[in-house]
This record gives structure tokens, C-alpha cells and sequence, in this order.
């Protein structure tokens, strides 16, 4: 390669340019000259564009904690009228300055956020004022549902990923109260389903719309839920003994991570999620070594673990720099 | 400027631009290309690897230890610190064996503290003294990113128990203090550090790195009430210190971009915004972060930042024995200051850009 191509390849950031003073390649004069010229010291509009979010989100977290918190304190002293007024009356002004707003700005998408949040608060507060007989399930469903339109009308990753996390809760606990009972390992399989069949869905609008790059941290958390609740049902079945009831989430754990790591490096490219099915499998093959090896003596389970997570870490490793170096050349 | 190549098309005009300067970069570039493999991805597989693997190990080693002398546990220990730095030089700048060079290397540090307290009978602040010791070694001799990070937070935690053990229970709210001092004068004085020593630059990033973990780390043992009331006592001490780094991290960025007189007044509501936080270090550490991120261009700096804040929220105001009244007065009060810092904020934006359409 020759060097201009060989430069071309290379992006400037912070700690190369140290690298390149160390050696005496770059004038150590002309630090600051580079520095702000490579905009790795932000320019004054950047410092404002962060600055005003950073406040403005913040405080709106604030603010909202502080309401939660003042009916924690004041419960039984505030009349009814008073409890619920408040809440509704907040939500009131929100809706009608979102109504009257002309544009679709991050303040607007974190009014919504805070709307959706007093959604919640006012379930609560009726649920508590009445004592309407409903349970945590009725409590999270109803809030899942009431939320539907804004989510969807939205366009908020942040917004999308309290939706998710509702959406789990609801789950958890119509599973615990209803189908169930009570807790138990096995239930994980159903949330690991639900959420790998979000991932799915989140990975066909994520191509097919041509959403930027900067939301895949929606879609790697999304993926980091299911390959968790999978996870459980895996590590629960070997070192609880769980017997037959839960062999079905081993299955499901062996299929679906291969597939996920085939999926990831040969159809959508994504390092963070094959690394983090890596330590899935990485991890879950370590406990099972364990758990055999237990049976027989104490200190070979310890030993062998340890030298199969090493061995493990490095083949993966070894493959996860491949695909980097495949993939560099890609794109 | 975006790639090398940009710079480099500016350096070679330069009359000190020489043939041999020519090389030496190619040969740099070269270098850097495969330390690029070593992605976040890679360094995440490996840190976690290597931390399974240790906890097993160690186990093992706990079991095994009966009837082996401390001489032969400090030998083992060297030879694991010997190893470590030959798989380092062996795989160069291929982070692929990173697990194997950070699994031999905490085992080496354990077995020589480990081995010399068993041979001298010695206890546990004999254990910290030595791993001091080893931490300060690792740092140095070890040119490896991730190895050098681990010693600098293993660095201050040894220090953190030395205090302890002293019965100076009251002074780690200053030491970690200090660390947010250590750490706003690494990052201010940026371009004076690589100015007048720059063969000491490799060593800023770890140093960076390790120093804001530290304070993350430190400060989640302060958000146990019952625990720090009868360990650790003045907190705000912490607090304090942190508060006087952020004025002194924010004038300093201030004055970089010529904020003038509207500067004394975003610098006041920092203030006021910390204020708050007294009881709650933690939070003033996150904001500290967070500020870092974005007035000095550090990402990773501005993520932990943001991620310790949410934590320190949630931690503080769950753990801290005051009355629900008094949170919700705290919260409330530090949100409406927000919401009035960002109005704030953005009238001087509009007045500065006027000034400078």
C-alpha cells in the first residue's frame, strides 16, 4: 500500500496524536493547533449543543423524581382531589404545550418521555386513592397500552426502550401472578422468546428503513435482554437441577446462540452483539464443565474451568479480529 | 483534518520535514493499522474473560495452596509476572492473548502478596504494602493499556485499605478528592503535559482511564448509609473538593473559548447546581465526568459520566436517612435550576452568536 492510501485508512483521534508526539512525528508546538483543527477539542457550538441537553434532560429527571417522591412523603395528608389534580394537572400542561409546539425537537421527544412517565404515575396514584382491587400486572399493562400511540408516533429510541422495558414487565408479571404463580427460573423463557422476537423485528426495520447507526445501542440492548433471559434458563437448568421442566430453554439457548453469532457475521454486522454472545456461550460452557467436574473433585472443576475460559476467551477472540479485519476491508 | 493523511499533507511542507521523519511515519502507520484490531469488542471479551477465568483460578489455588511453602508461592507468582510479559512481547500488538497476559499477570501479583504474608506470617496491611508495590511495577514495565488501567484502580484501593487499616478511616473522602484533583489536572493540562514531557504521553490514557473508574468505583461505597456511618465519616469532603475541581475545570474550558463575563455566570450555576449534592458525592463526580466528555472531547469520559449519574440518582436517593419531604425539596429544587440553567444557556448562545454574526 502506498503511504497516502496507507494514511487515508488511519482516522485521527486523541490518543494517536499523543502517539505521534511521543515519537516526534508532530511538532509538540503545534498540540493545540491539531487538536482544535481535528475537533477533538469540541468547538464552542458543540460545547453549547451538549451543554443545553445535558440541563435540560437532567433537570426534567429531577423534577420528575422530586413529584414522585413528594407523594411518597405527603400521602396520607393530601386529600384526594389534591393527589390526583396534581398529576393531571401536570400531564395537562405537558400535552398542551406538545399540542401547540410547531416543531419536533429532542425537547419535545423528552416532554413526551416525562407525559408517559405521569401516565404511569397517575395509574398509581387511582390505584392507591380507590384500591380498585389491581395488581402490579393490571398496573404495568394498563400503562403499556395507554403509551402505544405516543411510542409509535415518536421516532424516540428512549421512549422505545421504556416501551421495552414495560413491555417486560408486563410479562414478568401476568407470568408470575397468572400463568405460574410464583418465581421461577423456567419462566425466563418466554421473556427470552418475546425479546428475540423484538430483536427480530428491530433488525428488519433497522434495514429496511435505513436508520442511522447511532440507535444501534436500542437494538444491542434489546439483544443483551433476550440473550440474558436465555441465559438464565441455561445456568439455572445445570446448577439448580431443574429436571425436565426446563430442558426446552437449554434447547432453545443452544440454537439460538450459534444462529445469533451466524446471523451477526454473516448477514448483519455487528461485533458488540457476537461478543456478547460469546461470553453467553463462553460463560454458560464454563458452568457446565464446572458443574460435571464437581462430581468428582473440587479442584480439577476450578482448574479446567479456568484454563476453558481462557482458551475460550481466545478463541473468540481470535475470531471477533478476523471478522474485524473482513469487515475493515468491506467497508 | 480527519485521517493521517490530512496531517500528514500539513507536516510535510514543514522545512523539518525529513526523508528519515518519512519512514519512521510508515513504519508507525503500519503499527498503529494492527493495534486498530484490538477494538472496544475485543478489549470487552478479553477483560471479562480473563476475570472468569481468574475467579476460578484463584479457587483452585485456595484449594491447592495446603502444604506448599510461601517461598514456592512467590516463586510461581514471579514466573507468572515472567510470563505475562513474554506473551505481551510475543503477540506485540495482538490483543487477542489479552486474557491469557491479564489472568497470568493478577495471579502473579496474588501469589507474591500471597506468599510473602504466608512465609513471614505477616497480615493484611503487609498484603496492601506489597501490592502497592506491584501495582506501581505493573504500571510502568507493562506497556498494555488494560493491565496498566486494572493497577491504577488497584493502585488507589490499596490505598483506600492502608487508611483503613490505619484506623484514617476519615481521610478517603480527601483521598478520592484528590483523585478527582489528579484527574481535572491530567486532563486541563493536556496540551502542557505532551508539550514539555511528551515521552510520559503513553502513560495519560491509562492514567485518564483508571482514575475516573476509580472514582466511580470508590464512590459507590458511599452510598451505603449504614456502612459509611460507622466506617467513613465526612463525606462532604469529597463533595467539596469535587465542586472546587469543577470550577477549576470549567474556568480553565471557559476561558479556552472566550466566554468572558457570561462565563462567572454559568460557572455560578454549576456551583449552584452541586450544591445539592452534599450529601452525595457521587453525583458531583458523574457531573465532573459528563463535563470532562464534552468540554474537553473525551466520549468515554461523557458515557461512564452519564451511566454513574443514573446509578448515584437512584443509589443516593434511596440509601440516604432523610426525610421523602426533604428528598423531593432536593430533587425538585436541583431540577428547576437545571431547567433555568438551560434557559440560561441559551440566551447566552443567542447573544453570543449575534455578537459574532
Amino acid at each position: 500500500m502506498q503511504l497516502p492510501e496507507l494514511l487515508k485508512s488511519i482516522r485521527l483521534d486523541r490518543w494517536l496524536i499523543h502517539r505521534l508526539i511521543s515519537k516526534g512525528l508532530v511538532p509538540r508546538e503545534a498540540t493545540q493547533e491539531i487538536l482544535e483543527q481535528t475537533s477533538i477539542h469540541p468547538d464552542r457550538k458543540t460545547v453549547f449543543y451538549y451543554l443545553e441537553r445535558f440541563l435540560v434532560g437532567t433537570g426534567v429527571l429531577f423534577v420528575l423524581s422530586g413529584i414522585i417522591f413528594f407523594f411518597a412523603y405527603n400521602w396520607f395528608e393530601l386529600s384526594r382531589f389534591l393527589k390526583l389534580g396534581m398529576v393531571q394537572f401536570a400531564s395537562l400542561v405537558l400535552t398542551i404545550v406538545l399540542l401547540l409546539r410547531k416543531e419536533w425537537t429532542f425537547i419535545d421527544k423528552l416532554l413526551l418521555i416525562s407525559l408517559s412517565v405521569l401516565v404511569g404515575v397517575q395509574f398509581a396514584v387511582f390505584g392507591q386513592i380507590y384500591q380498585t382491587g389491581a395488581n402490579a400486572f393490571s398496573f404495568f399493562w394498563f400503562w403499556f397500552l395507554s403509551i402505544s400511540l405516543w411510542v409509535w408516533v415518536s421516532r424516540s429510541p428512549l421512549l422505545w426502550f421504556l416501551y421495552q422495558c414495560l413491555g417486560n414487565a408486563v410479562l414478568f408479571t401476568y407470568l408470575i401472578q397468572y400463568s405460574v404463580g410464583e418465581y421461577r427460573p423456567e419462566i425466563s423463557i418466554i421473556p427470552a422468546l418475546v425479546n428475540l422476537a423484538s430483536l427480530v423485528a428491530w433488525e428488519y426495520v433497522y434495514l429496511t428503513h435505513g436508520w442511522s447507526h447511532k440507535y444501534r445501542w436500542l437494538i444491542r440492548l434489546v439483544a443483551l435482554s433476550g440473550t440474558y433471559f436465555l441465559w438464565v434458563s441455561f445456568i439455572s437448568n445445570i446448577l439448580d437441577d431443574l429436571g425436565a421442566n426446563n430442558q426446552i430453554g437449554s434447547v432453545l439457548f443452544l440454537m439460538a446462540i450459534p444462529l445469533g453469532i451466524w446471523v451477526y457475521t454473516q448477514k448483519i454486522r455487528d461485533l458488540m452483539i457476537v461478543t456478547l454472545l460469546y461470553l453467553a456461550l463462553i460463560s454458560a460452557s464454563v458452568a457446565y464443565v464446572f458443574r460435571v467436574l464437581t462430581a468428582d473433585s473440587w479442584m480439577n472443576a476450578f482448574f479446567f474451568s479456568g484454563i476453558l475460559s481462557i482458551v475460550g476467551t481466545m478463541l473468540a477472540g481470535y475470531h471477533i479480529r478476523e471478522l474485524y479485519n473482513k469487515w475493515k476491508d468491506l467497508n | 483534518m480527519k485521517t493521517l493523511e490530512d496531517l500528514w499533507q500539513v507536516l510535510r511542507k514543514s522545512e523539518h520535514w525529513t526523508d528519515e521523519k518519512q519512514e519512521h511515519l510508515q513504519n508507525f502507520a503500519h503499527s498503529w493499522i494492527k493495534k486498530q484490531e484490538n477494538n472496544v469488542a475485543l478489549r470487552i471479551l478479553s477483560g471479562a474473560g480473563a476475570l472468569l477465568a481468574v475467579v476460578f483460578l484463584l479457587g483452585f489455588i485456595a484449594l491447592s495452596i495446603r502444604g506448599i511453602d510461601g517461598i514456592t508461592l512467590i516463586v510461581f507468582g514471579v514466573i507468572c509476572l515472567i510470563a505475562s510479559l513474554f506473551t505481551l512481547f510475543v503477540a506485540q500488538d495482538n490483543r487477542v492473548y489479552d486474557t491469557l497476559t491479564l489472568v497470568l499477570n493478577i495471579l502473579g501479583q496474588f501469589l507474591i502478596a500471597g506468599g510473602y504474608i504466608w512465609e513471614n506470617q505477616g497480615d493484611f496491611l503487609l498484603f496492601l504494602n506489597i501490592a502497592l508495590l506491584l501495582q506501581v511495577f505493573v504500571f510502568f514495565v507493562y506497556p498494555n493499556l488494560s493491565l496498566r488501567t486494572m493497577s491504577v484502580i488497584f493502585f488507589q484501593l490499596c490505598l483506600i485499605g492502608i487508611l483503613g487499616d490505619w484506623d484514617m478511616r476519615s481521610f478517603i473522602p480527601g483521598l478520592i478528592g484528590l483523585i478527582s484533583w489528579v484527574l481535572t489536572f491530567l486532563v486541563s493540562q493536556e496540551i502542557a503535559l505532551l508539550k514539555n514531557t511528551p515521552q510520559l504521553a503513553p502513560f495519560v490514557r491509562p492514567l485518564i482511564y483508571g482514575l475516573s473508574s476509580s472514582l466511580l468505583i470508590d464512590l459507590s461505597i458511599s452510598v451505603n448509609k449504614p456502612w459509611y456511618e460507622s466506617y467513613v465519616d465526612h463525606w462532604f469532603i469529597a463533595t467539596l473538593l469535587i465542586i472546587m475541581a469543577v470550577i477549576v475545570y470549567t474556568s480553565r474550558a471557559l476561558l479556552r473559548y472566550n466566554f468572558g463575563t457570561q462565563g462567572i455566570g454559568i460557572l455560578t450555576l454549576f456551583v449552584l447546581i452541586l450544591l445539592p449534592t452534599w450529601y452525595a458525592p457521587g453525583i458531583s463526580a458523574s457531573f465532573l465526568l459528563i463535563l470532562m466528555g464534552f468540554l474537553g472531547g473525551y466520549p468515554q469520559l461523557l458515557r461512564s459520566g452519564l451511566v454513574g449519574l443514573v446509578y448515584f440518582l437512584f443509589a443516593f436517593y434511596y440509601n440516604i436517612q432523610l426525610s421523602f419531604l426533604f428528598k423531593s425539596l432536593l430533587l425538585s429544587s436541583t431540577g428547576l435550576i437545571l431547567i433555568g440553567a438551560y434557559f440560561f444557556i441559551r440566551v447566552i448562545r443567542v447573544q453570543i452568536e449575534t455578537k459574532h454574526a
